[in-house]
């Protein structure tokens, strides 16, 4: 759709616009001028898998400086800490959340069988702030600015660069959760939403809610920094300090809501049954994101983290994941168990937002005395390596939605494993970093010197197998753009309306009128009537 | 839901299924939490300060309260007069909806204005802890406002043009939904800055 088009949503649907769909504009003009969510989600997914391959190519090497940060001094002494909140921001800001916004925005339209997403010229201006945000954020670091940047103009260009971004994902939860909202199809309440767009709703309201704190703490740093010398919210090189309670427990949860939703869906379609209780997933999904509410602890100090809330809420994470894991076991009872690259991702991503809220349950209570260790870093990059792997496996489930045809099945089914090997080692050395490196002679604070030097090493090796899963994905995704068209427009016997799209999906989205929606499963419904 | 024995009709597909509203609320919900989120900041940093037995408010700086409770009470004439502009439109009397919807463009420029007035004389130095977090406060609100102004006056567009009417005030409460949260974001900035100080 282009953007100067009628948006579908803002009209009633003449019956001949829903059979007859329209052209959709063609070359480069039609691309950048596209307000087509399929579009605007390729671009996400596709910008951001770049990302992806650079934040984790960051992370593997800040392994091996963690190994001998004395000796080895990968990144330079005066830039470390430049490239340090490049990595740890990054990977959330840059890979998932654009990665999750990405699969959100092409995939929930189709599930709640929309012919489009609710303001699609705001969906494709989220994108283009994202894009833009984004190459500044990793310019103002090329310029020497960043928190402990010695250039002003680079530092404020971070801070404009980081509110440029977080207003772009803003204006997508908006689109996406307006779209669950509003859009359905009918018949389709809000108990039979498909638990894939659940989660995307829930985790749009979160970004929705704790995001805008963030932007507030940009506001007051930039008026400290260019109008009151810096000497107030912290100088230049702790302005950091003032946004890690985005990447801490439990807030840094928030990008992997959407895990639960897609791990659901995928893994009931693949056991070929209903959801069952429905309230109970998406009670757990919506438990889920409420236990990651970390807003609060925005501008707090080390004592406020020890508070009974943050300890509730840090053990109270792992219960909707346990929920979660429990469902997931009766479809399978209850159903037939096959195993196919979706169903791994889906089990993967489980599995490694499980190693996650475990690791925040230990970071949260005091009797370990693990506030400000390592263990913190445990927790940011479990929750972006379980939301990557999902994202990824979103892409390889609905490829036939999001590209011309399906993706290579069986290698794809090694990524997910590489990704969960590569998460177990990255999650546990730093674990076990934060609660066995407190013996005074070696450093534990989150920081590119911290854990311990051999458990560093894997760390780094834990990057590079997800770095390798990530290119094998990439590869297994090839098919997406081939010149030969898909013949089968739903390739596991889905469940939801997604499926009764044609693949690739035109404009609108859906050729033949949709069926009044009765249940959680209107193509189970469908089979269940002829 | 049909009662048994009758036949189960699946209800029209909605015409227009508010989703302006609805994004409208979202958004608004978001800009309400920034602005309480700076307030929160600023209160905390009072209170620390004050239990440690300091002043809060630098030597010479003030916060006026006049011009601050002309300025809450013209917001609350505002949040009235776009509501009534909407109940207007929604009877079809487009007159009283002109007026009205002029009042709340008038009054939230003199709000505008006010809050300029209160930064202009408040004399608080911006290199202070007081100063960054009362300008990061007053200063959020005031794009919200401002953001809220071009909203109410591209709806006042609209219904000049003849686009909203009885059977569509979507885009119009909407408008005014998203002024309400201003002047209730007003309401908490008066009573925790202004009067507080």
């Amino acid at each position: 759709m282009a953007v100067i088009d009628t948006p579908s949503e803002t009209v009633a649907a003449a019956p001949e616009e829903t059979t007859a769909p329209r052209p959709t504009p063609a070359g480069i003009a039609g691309a950048l001028g596209s307000g087509d969510h399929k579009v605007i989600g390729r671009f996400y997914i596709g910008t951001a898998l770049i990302f992806t391959a650079l934040g984790l190519a960051l992370g593997a090497l800040f392994g091996v400086e963690r190994v001998a940060p004395d000796t080895l001094s990968i990144f330079g002494a005066e830039t470390v800490f430049q490239f340090w909140v490049l990595e740890r921001l990054g990977l959330v800001f840059l890979v998932a959340l654009p990665l999750m916004v990405g699969v959100g925005m092409a995939v929930v339209p189709l599930q709640v069988g929309s012919r489009a997403i609710a303001f699609p010229r705001a969906a494709a201006a989220s994108y283009w702030g994202w894009l833009f945000g984004s190459l500044l954020f990793v310019a103002s670091f090329a310029i020497n600015g960043g928190p402990g940047g010695g250039s002003q103009t680079g530092v404020t260009l971070w801070i404009a660069s980081l509110g440029l971004i977080i207003v772009s994902v803003l204006l997508a939860a908006v689109c996406i959760a307006t779209t669950v909202l509003t859009l359905r199809q009918t018949g389709m309440t809000t108990n039979d939403v498909p638990m894939f767009s659940w989660s995307m709703l829930v985790a749009s309201v979160l970004w929705l809610l704790t995001l805008p704190v963030a932007i507030a703490q940009l506001a007051l740093v930039y008026i400290d920094y260019r109008l009151g010398g810096g000497n107030t919210i912290g100088a230049n090189a702790e302005m950091f300090g003032n946004f890690t309670w985005l990447i801490e427990n439990p807030q840094a949860y928030v990008v992997a809501i959407p895990v639960l939703g897609f791990a659901v869906d995928v893994l009931a379609t693949t056991a070929g049954v209903r959801i069952a209780p429905r309230s109970a997933a998406a009670g757990a999904i919506g438990a889920f994101g409420v236990f990651s509410f970390g807003a609060f602890l925005a501008g707090s100090s080390a004592h406020d983290h020890k508070a009974w809330i943050v300890v509730a809420l840090g053990l109270a994470a792992v219960l909707p994941v346990l929920a979660i894991l429990g469902l997931v076991g009766d479809l399978f009872r209850r159903g037939s168990f096959r195993i196919n690259a979706g169903a791994l991702y889906a089990i993967g991503a489980l599995l490694i937002l499980l190693l996650t809220v475990l690791a925040g349950a230990l970071a949260s209570i005091p009797a370990l005395e693990t506030y400000g260790t390592v263990i913190q870093l445990a927790v940011s990059k479990g929750a972006v390596l379980a939301a990557v792997t999902a994202a990824l496996g979103g892409i390889h489930w609905w490829a036939t939605k999001l590209g011309r045809n399906a993706a290579l099945e069986t290698a794809g089914r090694l990524t997910p494993v590489l990704f969960l090997a590569g998460a177990v080692l990255v999650i546990a050395p730093e674990v076990a970093s934060g609660l066995l490196g407190k013996d005074g002679t070696n450093e534990v604070v989150p920081s590119w010197a911290g854990g311990l030097p051999a458990l560093n090493a894997a760390v780094a090796v834990g990057f590079v197998l997800a770095l390798v899963g990530l290119l094998v994905a990439v590869a297994t995704h090839k098919p997406l753009g081939s010149r030969e068209l898909s013949r089968d427009s739903d390739p596991w016997d889905g469940q939801t309306l997604e499926w009764l799209a044609p693949s690739p999906p035109p404009l609108d989205n859906f050729v033949e009128p949709l069926p009044v929606v009765t249940s959680g499963e209107p193509l189970i419904d469908l089979r269940e009537e002829k | 839901m049909a009662a048994s024995g009758t036949l189960a009709v699946p209800a029209a597909e909605p015409v227009r299924p508010r989703t302006v509203l609805v994004g409208t609320v979202l958004a608004a919900a978001a800009s309400f939490v920034g602005i309480m989120a700076l307030l929160g900041m600023y209160v905390a940093h009072r209170s620390a300060a004050l239990s440690a037995g300091k002043t809060w408010l630098p030597d010479k700086a003030t916060i006026p309260l006049t011009p601050s409770n002309m300025a809450f009470g013209t917001m609350l004439l505002s949040g009235l007069a776009i509501w009534w502009a909407v109940d207007a439109v929604r009877r079809d009397d487009r007159r009283t909806a002109y007026l009205a919807l002029g009042l709340t463009l008038l009054f939230g420029l003199a709000v505008i204005n006010a809050t300029v007035f209160i930064i202009k004389v408040s004399l608080i130095p911006v290199n202070t802890v007081p100063g960054v977090y009362f300008y990061g406060v007053v200063g959020a609100h005031l794009v919200m406002m401002i953001v809220g102004l071009l909203y109410v006056l591209s709806q006042t567009i609209r219904t000049l043009a003849g686009d909203s009417g009885p059977g569509n005030v979507e885009g119009l409460t909407s408008a005014a939904i998203f002024w309400t949260a201003a002047v209730a974001a007003l309401g908490v900035i008066w009573i925790a800055v202004y009067i507080a100080k």
